[in-house]
């Protein structure tokens, strides 16, 4: 992939949720541009990059999903560490997936960077006929929480892309800020020597002095 | 000519998976009607080609629990102190293999389709010994009170990591290793500082074996070149499977034609999977060994309450907490939320595991047959299940 070559942040992302809420559809759609489908199979099908410019940086977001691994206890733990966002995904038509977010949301605080940007996502917004979760109501629950919000629909791509672009939009935004300094958000992993611009470099200064 | 091209594809399928033509019902049924549509239509020679009522019953795979009767070798030690790792290794890669040889093609496909677990008894229990294995290692360590014994606890499984990958089995492996770069484990820095450095360095590579990075590229390459008897992370080519059926359309050209593409991939991981039913393990098991693993590996703990051990046993440094006001709250109130699959465990099944471990304990250690056993034996016996405080009060008399 030749935009890897040069990118100024690496964000590492994690779709969480209960199985069968759509995250890997919503994976797919996000990074279908850059989908890569390996035919010798050995390394098996791996699409989970995205490079976006936001401003004027070029940000990597390398996203694990999840999916099929949900209740493989010891696997999923270990996908947590070093993720600076997560969108934690729940089907709107399926109230049980609403209510298990707060287990999610415990966890990837238990495992995760404290700092972490959550973005709660009502996906499978095409189903508006079977909702069985008002928009308002998970709406309060994500503020009372200090997550963001999103509604989208795999299926139709809606707002599949303003839910990845304001997570990362976000992290960036905790990065760049003073308030978040050395110990935290420290598995935001710069690109090494290779493309580094002046730019990048400033802002490595930024977020690692102490 | 076409039908009997049909015909043949028809055999080699048969022969090729036959546990799908005894367990899956459906299948039965349309193969027999189109083999009476080919009776009808076609030659004797058709006819012949779709016999399935020779193939041999596949029932084993449908039963959850089924054992042999195995020959009695010598005394053995069940202490976990006294096991060797070579020994942990190949009892737990025993009980792997025949939980994992009974997962049928329905049930990984029923996985991918659902996208969860719908009436799987089968692979639900796979998970759950996944689970419980990642748990005990993490009990087992966390039940030792200072941090050098831990240390030694955690010397062990990693000689036991080193086993599993020489026995080729990666589910244990990622288990095992799973458990202990848990935080509950890795949060443990005074235990840490007793470990020897080449203990650190194979557990570095143990952890880099089966790290998710490139899409557990480590792994898979390791996997790939294993020859024989093998045993591969069922979560991540389950991971495989549903990426693979999500990304690409069963159809292609307007719904005409199958997406040979998307079809072959599936072909790759469930080829790997299911061809596990048919290999054969070398593993001579200690049959009270085993039912010992099983009973301790059956133990439900909330991560919670690991997580809870961990801190009463190295308290947290104040100093090393994050302390910036965009912390976000973390939920205090402790959930009750059973993570992972909840195998509570059915009161029968564990007395029937307690009962067969008691008698495996009094035919090893109640040498003189008078229906005790020494204070000391059971202390030590009683070590193996750190947790199970009132099962210790309860039996000692007895």
């Amino acid at each position: 992939m030749g935009s890897d070559d040069s990118y100024n942040f690496v964000f590492k992302v994690v779709l969480i949720g209960e199985s069968g809420v759509g995250k890997s559809n919503l994976l797919s759609r996000f990074t279908k541009n850059e989908f890569m489908h390996d035919s010798r199979t050995t390394i098996g099908v791996e699409f989970s990059t995205r490079t976006v410019q936001l401003d004027h940086l070029t940000i990597k977001a390398q996203i694990w999903d999840t999916a099929g691994l949900e209740r493989y206890r010891a696997i999923t733990s270990a996908y947590y560490r070093g993720a600076v966002g997560a969108l934690l995904v729940y089907d709107i038509s399926k109230h049980l997936t609403y209510e298990s977010a707060e287990r999610w949301l415990k966890e990837l605080y238990d495992h995760a960077d404290p700092h972490i940007v959550v973005m709660l996502v009502g996906n499978k917004k095409d189903l508006e006929t079977l909702r069985t979760v008002p928009t308002e109501e998970a709406k309060d629950f994500a503020d009372k929480k200090g997550l963001m919000f999103i509604e989208t629909s795999a299926l139709n791509s809606t707002n599949v892309e303003a839910a990845f672009n304001e997570v990362l939009t976000a992290i960036h935004k905790k990065v760049a800020s003073k308030e978040v300094t050395r110990g935290s958000i420290s598995a935001v992993t710069l690109s090494g020597s290779l493309g580094l611009t002046r730019e990048s470099q400033e802002e490595r200064k930024g977020c690692c002095k102490s | 000519m076409t039908r009997l091209k049909i015909c043949y594809f028809m055999r080699y399928w048969i022969v090729t998976f036959p546990a799908e033509f005894n367990l899956d019902l459906g299948l039965i049924q349309i193969t027999e009607e189109f083999r009476e549509v080919a009776a009808q239509l076609g030659s004797e020679e058709h006819f012949k080609l779709i016999d399935i009522s020779a193939i041999p019953s596949y029932d084993w795979m449908r039963k959850l629990t089924q054992r042999k009767k195995q020959a009695k070798k010598g005394k053995a030690s069940l202490l976990f102190d006294h096991l060797e790792p070579v020994e942990l290794a190949e009892h737990l890669t025993f009980l792997e293999f025949k939980s994992i040889r009974r997962i049928s093609f329905t049930d990984y496909q029923s996985y991918v389709i659902h996208g969860c677990l719908v009436e799987n008894p089968t692979l639900e229990r796979s998970i759950a010994l996944f689970n419980g294995i990642s748990q005990w290692v993490q009990l087992m360590v966390l039940s030792k009170l200072t941090p050098q014994t831990r240390a030694e606890v955690i010397t062990k499984y990693i000689h036991v990591a080193q086993k599993l990958l020489h026995l080729q089995n990666f589910n244990t492996l990622m288990a095992v290793v799973g458990g202990l770069s848990h935080s509950s484990i890795c949060r443990l820095k005074e235990t840490h500082a007793y470990l020897a450095p080449e203990v650190l360095k194979i557990w570095n590579e143990m952890t880099e074996l089966v790290s998710s990075n490139n899409n557990y590229s480590n792994y898979r390459k390791a996997f790939n070149q294993c020859r024989g008897f093998k045993i591969p992370i069922l979560g991540v080519h389950l991971k495989d499977l549903i990426a693979v059926h999500v990304v690409f359309p069963d159809w292609v050209s307007d719904s005409s034609m199958v997406n040979l593409v998307k079809m072959h991939q599936l072909y790759m991981t469930f080829n790997e999977l299911v061809s596990l039913q048919s290999v054969v393990s070398q593993v001579e098991p200690n049959m009270d060994l085993i039912y010992l693993l099983t009973l301790s590996l059956d133990l439900y703990y909330t991560e919670d309450e690991i997580y809870e051990l961990s801190l009463l046993r190295e308290p947290r440094n104040p100093k090393s907490q994050p302390t910036s006001p965009t912390t976000p709250n973390k939920p205090l109130a402790p959930l009750d939320w059973a993570s992972g699959v909840t195998t509570k465990p059915d009161p029968s099944v564990v007395n029937k595991h307690i009962r067969k471990l008691v008698e495996s304990v009094f035919r090893n250690y109640d040498h003189d047959h008078d229906g005790y056993i020494s204070q000391e034996d059971f202390r030590s016996i009683a070590a193996n299940f750190p947790f199970l405080d009132s099962f210790c009060v309860l039996d000692k008399d007895q």
